[in-house]
């Protein structure tokens, strides 16, 4: 099986290869079989790969020791669930996976396309060749990045097993969901390079692409969310989001990512930002590609990459190749780039738009900075210095706000020049809802600044959708003489994309009301306690009464339990445990929390004593929390309706190729 | 260029320059240096510093339960020059005093005049622990999730 993995491995490189030549003989040739072989090269690729991931999957599941891979991340004891999910528990496995992942998202591109954008697709299949090619060059020429290596004499009796802290449901969607965004990414990244190669570059790559693009950045919203509840309930310190490099390296390509979906629909409507959407997806896509190299190059020490590698020089070299030859391309093609229309006001939706992107990137740049800076400072200085959190929350805390704002306002504000009776008819309502909420939450007591802020801004932004579906509702029921829900209903299905744009908005802002409460509130307490103490965080008080330890065959375990009141009044039981795993010689500490919309209560047992049953206990109170998970999948499910099939919207599209067909026929 | 171009170049550079000059000063304020074990024995004292450096194996003596712990580090380029760490806080489940697994340390904190580090945050790895060494002596495998 190892063998015909490898072999496998070996067909992705030569179809990849072939993938990459082929359509541009088709091209200059002008032979459509050679582009049809092409095409067939692409799913051949799928296939391949496919033919791969299966075989890794098979020795996995069969525990099959003598490969090396297999050694390492799995042992008898581990269940099948983590057993297929250490599949992507190291490199070669995760390198194997964007092969996967590229190959069918390949394939299902150069199918829906086989009979439009017939110019632009052979280059589409050339260039995700290309990359194609580079992965699967680590995977079989890069030394030990190849999954399917065996160990000399047939391997050990039993595997070393997974860390136990990828031992959690977050490891199989999390990295899986922050691969399909990296992977997805490289469509309309490919889509745009085509288009630039054969001068058509009207909007057909946008819209041809508007999907994958929305899916790709659903995948990475997803992963970076599912990765920080992951790290919040599993890593055990209490916080979700450290700044952490390769936080960063995904967060990167979020922000570029939603500044490009964002600045194409102004492209769309206006014919502008042109060469800006080129280079958001240039930008987007090499940071799809930075992130993985930072992930799996080690060459930034993070929580997520012990290992040292020599994939760096690899990656390096592809991404300068990348950058060189895509900046070129778009430089060759300035002239074609020209917008018929120009920027007209500063209060107008075009200005709003290019604010939202000028933070966006402006954010990705300044979280780029920081993960760059000790590197640069010891290149230029010689000395190491590094910027903590500290940093990247003090700048990300004043722009955010600003983005805040704007997204209140971008999606209401006039086209072209704002009129002040336009501003007063969209925002006098929720402006006033902003400045009652700042009142009321004075007057209450609150005196931290950036919170008051964001809190009365989220109050001004969800009173701006909500005046906008209301309004929407209220047209359409006078019209309609439908009930209220099914006025709604229909409002939100007939105009999916808009109401879909306006969901995920919603559920920015939810998250952001989550990030605001647990950075600006938190409550902390670290206390040693004998039986019966009470350890106090905020109005909490946490009483331990008892302990409880005993051993399995792979660790030894020791489980407190506390009872919690609030003001005097029971509110639940938490059961903190402190784990110790004799394979890996390694401890680890399983939190509790008490989860209510408006705080979690996060129980940490930091060490125990078998005999004297002493404890070192760690409570943290964190407000709010529970909306960041609400506001992610209020995001997701937003875009999904946004991107969700639409007759009238594909009709249109299909006059529009038809219309397009025929002018190039003529 | 016409005057509503130039009018939106320097609204652009104005927000680019803000978040430029934001992120300039307060990065200015947040500095942490990174030092060795031989560069910061070199000094006095040093206040919020990191420092790198290998655990000197045998050294580690844990106090009672929530009370500090000490080991020293050491550094590879000149193993003469050890370090004593006081560190109080949530010790990495990675770390472990063991001749088996050489143990990366990164400390944050205070050297006091008397020589001792005190920290309250650290980072431990473990280079060799996830890896399995190839058969050209360089390892791979990561922890990593993603």
């Amino acid at each position: 099986m190892n063998q015909l993995g490898y072999a496998a491995l070996l067909l992705c490189l030569l179809t990849a290869a072939y993938g990459i030549v082929a359509p541009l003989i088709g091209v200059r040739t002008g032979r459509r079989e050679w582009i049809k072989s092409a095409e067939n090269s692409t799913y051949a690729f799928a296939a391949s790969a496919a033919v791969a991931s299966i075989a890794l999957l098979y020795a996995l599941v069969t525990r099959d020791f003598s490969n090396e891979y297999v050694a390492s991340y799995t042992s008898r004891g581990l269940s099948w669930f983590y057993t297929v999910s250490a599949f992507w528990a190291g490199n070669a496995g995760s390198m194997l996976l964007w092969v996967l992942l590229l190959g069918m998202f390949a394939a299902v591109a150069v199918y829906q396309n086989r009979h439009k954008n017939r110019e632009i697709l052979p280059y589409v299949i050339s260039i995700l060749m290309v990359v194609g090619l580079f992965f699967t060059l680590i995977l079989t020429v890069s030394a030990g990045s190849n999954p399917f290596t065996q160990i000399p004499g047939g391997g050990p009796a039993n595997g070393e097993g997974l860390n136990p802290m990828l031992e959690n449901p977050g490891m199989v969607i999390h990295p899986v969901t922050t691969y399909l965004g990296y992977v997805g990414f490289s469509i309309p990244f490919a889509f745009a390079m085509g288009a630039l190669i054969t001068k058509r570059l009207g909007d057909f790559w946008i819209r041809s692409t508007r999907r994958w693009t929305i899916i790709a950045w659903i995948f990475l919203t997803i992963g970076n969310i599912v990765g920080a509840w992951w790290a919040y309930v599993s890593l055990g310190w209490g916080g979700y989001w450290a700044w952490d490099p390769v936080e960063n390296a995904s967060f990167m390509p979020w922000l570029t990512g939603t500044a490009f979906l964002h600045s194409v629909m102004i492209q769309e409507k206006k014919d502008m930002l042109k060469v800006w959407n080129i280079i958001l997806i240039i930008l987007t896509f090499s940071l799809t590609i930075f992130g993985t190299f930072l992930t799996r190059s080690g060459v930034i020490s993070s929580v997520h990459s012990f290992g040292q590698s020599s994939l760096g020089p690899f990656f390096i070299g592809f991404l300068g190749l990348i950058l060189v030859f895509s900046l070129n391309l778009l430089f060759s093609r300035l002239d074609l780039l020209k917008s018929r229309n120009e920027l007209d006001s500063f209060i107008s939706r075009e200005s709003s738009f290019l604010l939202n992107n000028l933070i966006l990137v402006g954010m990705a740049f300044t979280v780029l900075w920081g993960v760059l800076f000790p590197i640069i400072s010891e290149a230029v200085t010689g000395n190491k210095v590094t910027v903590g959190p500290p940093f990247f929350d003090q700048v990300m805390a004043p722009i955010g706000l600003v983005l805040m704002f704007v997204t209140g306002v971008c999606p209401l504000i006039a086209w072209r020049r704002a009129t002040f009776a336009n501003l007063r008819k969209n925002f006098m309502y929720p402006a006033a809802v902003g400045v009652i909420a700042a009142v009321v939450l004075v007057s209450l007591g609150m005196r931290h600044v950036y919170a008051t802020i964001s809190f009365s801004l989220a109050a001004f932004v969800l009173a701006a959708v909500l005046v906008e579906f209301g309004r929407g509702t209220w047209v359409r029921r006078e019209m309609s003489g439908d009930n209220v829900f099914k006025a709604l209903g229909s409002l939100i299905w007939r105009n999916k994309r808009r109401y879909g744009g306006y969901t995920v908005h919603v559920g920015v802002i939810l998250l952001l009301i989550g990030v605001t409460g647990s950075y600006a509130f938190k409550e902390e307490a670290t206390q040693t306690l004998q039986k019966g103490e009470t350890i106090t965080a905020g109005a909490y008080a946490l009483t331990y009464e008892s302990m409880e330890t005993y051993e399995t065959s792979e660790k030894q375990v020791g489980r407190a339990t506390f009872s919690v009141t609030k003001d005097g009044k029971d509110v639940g039981v938490v059961y903190p445990v402190r784990e110790y795993y004799f394979l890996k010689d390694q401890p680890w500490t399983r939190i509790d929390r008490l989860s209510t919309l408006s705080k979690d209560v996060y129980v940490m047992l930091l060490d125990y004593s078998a005999d004297t049953g002493e404890v070192n206990m760690e409570v943290d109170i964190n407000p709010l929390i529970g909306w960041l998970w609400i506001g992610g999948t209020i995001m997701v499910l937003g875009a999904l309706l946004a991107i969700w099939p639409d007759r009238r919207d594909s009709l249109r599209l299909a006059a529009r190729y038809e219309r397009q067909r025929r002018l190039h026929e003529i | 260029m016409g005057s509503k171009k130039l009018k939106f170049l320097i609204g652009g550079l104005v927000v680019v320059g803000a978040i430029a000059s934001l992120a300039f000063f307060v990065g200015r304020q947040n500095l942490v240096y990174y030092y060795t074990v031989t560069e910061v024995l070199a000094k006095d004292e040093a206040a919020n510093v990191k420092v790198a450096g290998d655990l000197v194996n045998g050294t580690l003596e844990e106090g009672g339960i929530g009370d500090p712990i000490r080991f020293k580090i050491y550094d590879k380029a000149a193993p003469e020059n050890t370090l004593l760490v006081e560190f109080t806080g949530v010790v990495p489940d990675t770390f472990k005093d063991d001749p088996a697994t050489p143990m990366e340390v990164v400390v944050d904190g205070d050297l006091l005049t008397d020589g001792t580090f005190v920290s309250d945050s650290m980072m431990a790895k473990c280079p060799t622990k996830y890896e399995r060494a190839g058969s050209d002596g360089t390892g791979t495998a990561a922890t990593s999730d993603n």
